[in-house]
């Protein structure tokens, strides 16, 4: 039966062409998504730049990693997610160890340059470090001297791009407010103008401890060896001599201070969290389109199987030439695959840099693992298609071969009965769980309730889709000659394959609906929710210090301005899991600039260790008033807080507020993103005038409320897009394939009905007008239902989080849903129309058999 | 005046068909000319190979002649375009296959009121009801093909060409997949057509029983014409093809 199988492949290519394709493609792209993740953990292009550390021997620096024990004596551990700093003082502890030459205190932190316009340079990362610390790279001044108290020295790459000349007073915001510092010199490493993913500037030390904001804490302590000190001895030592066991005494690549790895690594976790998310609908498309495509296609030779079955072939061995065929082009489909999926991995990588996500020095490629996974998912969902159509081969009688009219068999089995009422089901009860829990999870939910709606519905389309036909091609029979006729006629005929047409379509316009429109729904909902709530006159949004906000408040004719430092905690219960964010904020600050709903507890009599949390990030990290939440702060220190109330704000602040008195020395660099100012009634046009002027100083950028909350409305428009353009085009592309391949196949098996319509005077242009009918009425079926499918989860959606933000509208109308239905309408015709027309120009002439 | 060729519906002329090209061409059709006047029932017999299918698509306009002329109510079709031939197809030819003559998804109904909107004629229910009747399967109006037997959808073939009248109807093997009891129903109803309503009827047949029905026999044996018969016997046609065949 092999050798069946393979001659059946090499003589009817064209049966197993679709089936090929849909499996090569679902591989590729599968493979192309796990080539991505992992070749983030195997591709580490920056691990060999030049560091800060290059020339030091040993750095001594804090533990990065949070370890807690757990009630159940497991351990969990989490990298901090902010640079954790040691005491000063352990430099004495080491400069007692022999060996040591020298012993330098390494300081980092924010350090903003201010042009003369007044907004900040749009450099990368730029910092401040210790004069000291140069030497550890090292930088050579290659002009000027050494700063001292109120100077500064820059790269020369900075210096080039801004414009800055030895002597220029330039303006700097660092955590401690806004200075002016006289260029001292400029510096430069032995290679380069600059050191890779860093703009440096470097202060006198004694300035550099006052401006990082403790002065008592250092990023990290650098040793420089004695000449010939053997570098793990002195490590060894080192470790001995120090008190806290915990630092960290490290030596070589372990030095750490590869700044644009850092960097690196940080960005690139975007990428495996966006893929990762999409791996699941590019899986269940490839189940869809693949299963699909090989059951239609032995459903289409069901004589030749009862021929088979004629001579002798048991029904055990029809299944087994079936199966054989598969692994055959199984086999094809994981060598095609593997090698599009290398290639559609670097368009992946291409697309993910140019939207930002990834950084430009990414890049996916071939791993063996991912392309190994793709292929076994691929070959697990071909040959698991496969074996539910061929037990239907196999039960074909061979009477059937002498049947001339291949009547239709029973479309709906009663398997395919029970698989569509269990998503049927099961989908609807999600619709009910999504509108009674609400809120984040309603989000989650959504495409997933979308998807088996749409299988549902898919599966049991052959029940109703003969009365459905009729209701949509009613009016076009009325208006057509003949081809209105007899495409209503074969549509309702031809159970199985309009169903097969139509599903693709069913899928692809209710996965692009939903996905755009609940996208929609929680855009617009939190721009309406900013905007009822946001009662600040005017918004500062960069890197604004506190004690710029501090001026702010002085200014006459404002009535309070608010800002809120963000950094992280982490929940003492799931440390592994990711970081919350927080800003440090008094809640009663809060009523000056926003209009807040309290939904439970209260905001009277908070005291430090105080939290307020919104309604949504409540539900998302089960944070309840009155519990008292056990966390960790971004440096690692061990405290807990009191739920005292769960509030309703838009999403323009951190959704969990913690006191200022709690977190402040915790933050790393506490400077404020947005500041609300909200101005007093009686103020007069000259306070705008006086904020924009105090903006310019901070190379702050000032908008009034219209300004700013139009822009959040754009931004939020542009976030979503990437996501939905991977997702989208991922499933318009494949599903255009299944449509495709049904059409394809069912022309080529129609050539007996067209040429009987020609003898009997239908002229050409009639017939391909019917096709063409045909594939308008079973588009607009896919569409119609799609757009039910969706319906039903943008409302469940809608619902859910209107519970939550009452008022949000629906978004009834978008681009993206008529790019989905047009597409899919453009393909279908193309894959419908071409065939039948290149057959009827080859002519085969019309004799009579 | 009426000479024979205004009376005919159709005339080939010295019509050449050869399929394939070089050593393996096969000549179906050798120089044979022929007429068939209005309101006659012409067989054309022969053995196998003979090429009496071939004649029958030619001169339907199924198939391009190589050389010679075929001429449907006066109007030569050789020179007609592609388009034409099928706009001839529509109202003035009409066809019954041995099998395969339905549209699978159309009902009876519906496949005759197919022929008669092409053909741009009147489509009354009256006269699609009227025609099934006349071949006895009214109840049957709203079945598909799939629904009915072979005879069935021979009758309702049949019944297509009583309402649309084409000016010439052409019959290959029409009984080919019929029982006797059928083909003797099926039979009845053609020569009816001819009788009442003066139908042109060219048939072609291997059966020499189903042959006796006709008017005229034409018989052909390797591409040419070899003898006509005038209402000729079953016996007589079985005779001659027997000779045909030695």
């Amino acid at each position: 039966m092999l050798r069946l199988a393979f001659r059946t492949i090499r003589t009817r290519w064209r049966l197993f062409l679709g089936t090929f394709v849909a499996l090569t493609f679902g591989i590729a792209v599968m493979a192309s998504m796990f080539n991505t993740i992992f070749s983030v953990n195997q591709d580490r292009p920056l691990q060999g730049s030049p560091t800060r550390y290059d020339a030091a021997a040993i750095i001594v620096a804090a533990d990065q990693t949070l370890r807690v024990e757990q009630p159940d004596s497991s351990e969990q551990a989490a990298k901090l997610a902010e640079w954790k700093r040691l005491p000063v003082d352990t430099a004495d502890k080491i400069a007692k160890v022999p060996g040591v030459q020298k012993v330098i205190t390494d300081r980092s932190f924010s350090a903003t340059i201010i042009n003369k316009q007044g907004a900040s340079q749009p450099q990368q990362n730029q910092t401040g470090h210790s004069w000291s610390s140069a030497q550890l790279t090292p930088f050579h001044l290659m002009k000027g001297t050494a700063p001292q108290f109120d100077q500064v020295v820059i790269t020369q790459a900075i210096a080039q791009n801004a414009h800055i000349q030895p002597r220029d007073s330039i303006s700097i915001a660092t955590p401690t407010g806004i200075q002016s510092f006289e260029v001292s010199g400029i510096a430069r490493t032995a290679h380069d103008d600059h050191l890779p993913g860093e703009d440096t500037l470097f202060f006198s030390d004694a300035q550099a401890a006052m401006l990082s904001g403790q002065p008592d804490k250092a990023d990290a302590i650098a040793i420089m060896a004695a000449p010939g000190q053997n570098i793990s001895e002195l490590q060894t030592q080192l470790r001995a001599a120090l008190p806290d066991k915990s630092l960290q005494v490290k030596t070589g690549s372990d030095k750490g201070g590869n700044v644009a790895a850092d960097i690196y690594d940080k960005s690139v976790a975007s990428v495996v969290e966006l893929v990762g998310f999409n791996i699941g609908l590019a899986g269940f498309v490839c189940v869809f389109v693949v299963a699909g495509t090989s059951a239609f296609a032995i459903s289409q030779r069901r004589q030749e199987m009862a021929l088979l079955r004629l001579i002798g072939a048991t029904p055990e061995q029809v299944r087994r030439m079936i199966v054989g065929e598969t692994a055959f082009v199984a086999s094809a489909a994981i060598v095609a695959g593997s090698l599009f999926g290398a290639l559609f991995s670097s368009a992946l990588a291409t697309l993910l840099k140019n939207y930002g996500v990834a950084p430009p020095e990414f890049t996916s490629g071939w791993t063996w693992f991912g392309t190994f996974l793709a292929c076994g998912i691929g070959v697990v969902v071909a040959f698991t298609g496969v074996f539910f159509a061929s037990r239907r081969a196999g039960k074909v009688r061979a009477a059937e071969a002498m049947r001339d009219a291949v009547a239709e068999q029973h479309v709906m089995t009663r398997g395919r009965w029970i698989m569509g009422m269990l998503f049927l089901v099961i989908s609807l009860g999600l619709v009910v769980l999504m509108l009674l829990l609400g809120g984040a999870i309603a989000m989650a939910l959504a495409v997933l309730i979308t998807e088996m709606l749409a299988v549902a519905l898919a599966l049991l389309m052959p029940v109703f889709v003969k009365p459905l036909v009729s209701f949509i091609s009613t009016p076009l029979v009325r208006k057509t000659d003949i081809e209105g006729m007899l495409a209503q006629a074969n549509l309702r005929n031809a159970v199985r394959q309009t169903t097969s047409t139509a599903a693709p379509i069913l899928i692809a316009v209710s996965i692009t609906i939903s996905i755009v429109g609940v996208n929609a729904t929680v855009a617009s909902s939190d721009r309406r929710n900013l905007e009822k709530r946001t009662l600040a006159s005017y918004v500062m949004s960069g890197k604004v210090p506190l004690k710029t906000v501090e001026e702010i408040r002085q200014i006459p004719g404002v009535a309070s301005a608010i800002a809120a430092p963000a950094s992280v905690l982490y929940s003492a219960g799931d440390v592994s899991s990711t970081p919350i964010d927080y800003g440090a904020l008094d809640p009663d600050a809060l009523s000056g600039n926003f209009k807040v709903g309290v939904q439970a507890g209260s905001l009277e009599n908070l005291d430090k260790n105080d939290a307020v949390v919104t309604i949504l990030e409540s539900q998302d990290i089960a944070w309840k008033v009155g519990h008292t939440m056990p966390i960790y702060l971004a440096d690692g220190t061990k405290t807990s807080v009191r739920v005292a109330a769960i509030i309703n704000t838009p999403t323009a602040l951190p959704e969990v507020l913690l006191s200022p008195k709690l977190t402040m020395d915790h933050i790393r660099s506490p400077m404020a993103e947005n500041v609300f100012i909200r101005v007093s009634d009686t103020a007069g046009s000259d306070t705008g005038k006086v904020l924009g002027a105090l903006a310019g100083k901070a190379g702050a950028n000032l908008q009034s409320r219209q300004m700013w909350l139009s822009e959040k409305a754009k931004d939020s428009d542009r976030e979503g897009t990437l996501a939905m353009v991977i997702m989208l085009g991922l499933a318009l592309a494949y599903l255009s394939i299944a449509i495709a391949n049904t059409l394809l196949m069912a022309v080529s098996s129609r050539t007996k009905d067209i040429t009987l319509l020609q003898q009997l005077g239908v002229s050409k242009r009639q017939i391909v007008t019917m096709i063409a009918w045909e594939t308008i009425i079973v588009t607009a079926i896919g569409t119609l239902l799609g757009i039910l499918t969706a319906s039903l989860t943008i409302i469940g959606v809608w619902g859910a989080i209107s519970k939550v933000i009452p008022g949000t509208p629906i978004p009834f109308v978008r681009p993206a849903y008529f790019a989905a239905i047009v597409g899919s309408l453009l393909v279908a015709l193309l894959a419908s129309v071409l065939p039948v027309k290149s057959w009827l120009r080859k002519g085969t002439g019309l004799r009579v058999e | 005046m009426h000479s024979e060729n205004s009376l005919a519906a159709i005339e080939l002329s010295e019509a050449e068909k050869t399929y394939g090209v070089g050593a393996s061409n096969v000549r179906a059709l050798r120089g044979v000319s022929a007429v068939f006047t209005k309101g006659s029932f012409t067989t054309i017999m022969g053995p196998s190979g003979s090429g009496k299918s071939t004649f029958l698509q030619c001169a339907a306009g199924l198939e391009r002649l190589t050389s010679g002329s075929v001429s449907i109510m006066g109007q030569e079709i050789s020179k007609l375009s592609e388009e034409e031939l099928t706009l001839l197809r529509r109202s003035r030819i009409g066809f019954i296959f041995q099998a395969f003559n339905l549209v699978p998804s159309l009902t009876a109904a519906q496949n005759i009121e197919l022929i008669l909107r092409l053909g741009g004629k009147p489509r009354s229910k009256d006269l699609i009801q009227e025609a099934l009747d006349q071949v006895g399967l009214k109840e049957r109006a709203r079945h598909l093909p799939s629904q009915l037997s072979g005879g069935q959808q021979q009758r309702v073939a049949i019944a297509r060409a009583l309402a649309s009248q084409p000016e010439v109807l052409f019959a290959d093997e029409p009984t080919g997949a019929l029982d006797s009891i059928t083909s003797k129903e099926v039979m009845k109803l053609i020569r009816e057509l001819v009788d009442t309503k003066k139908q042109t009827v060219v048939m072609v047949t291997h059966d020499p029983n189903v042959a006796a029905y006709a008017d005229k026999v034409l018989l052909l044996a390797d591409g040419t014409l070899r003898g006509i018969l005038e209402a000729p016997s079953s016996e007589v046609i079985a005779q001659r093809m027997a000779s045909l065949e030695a």
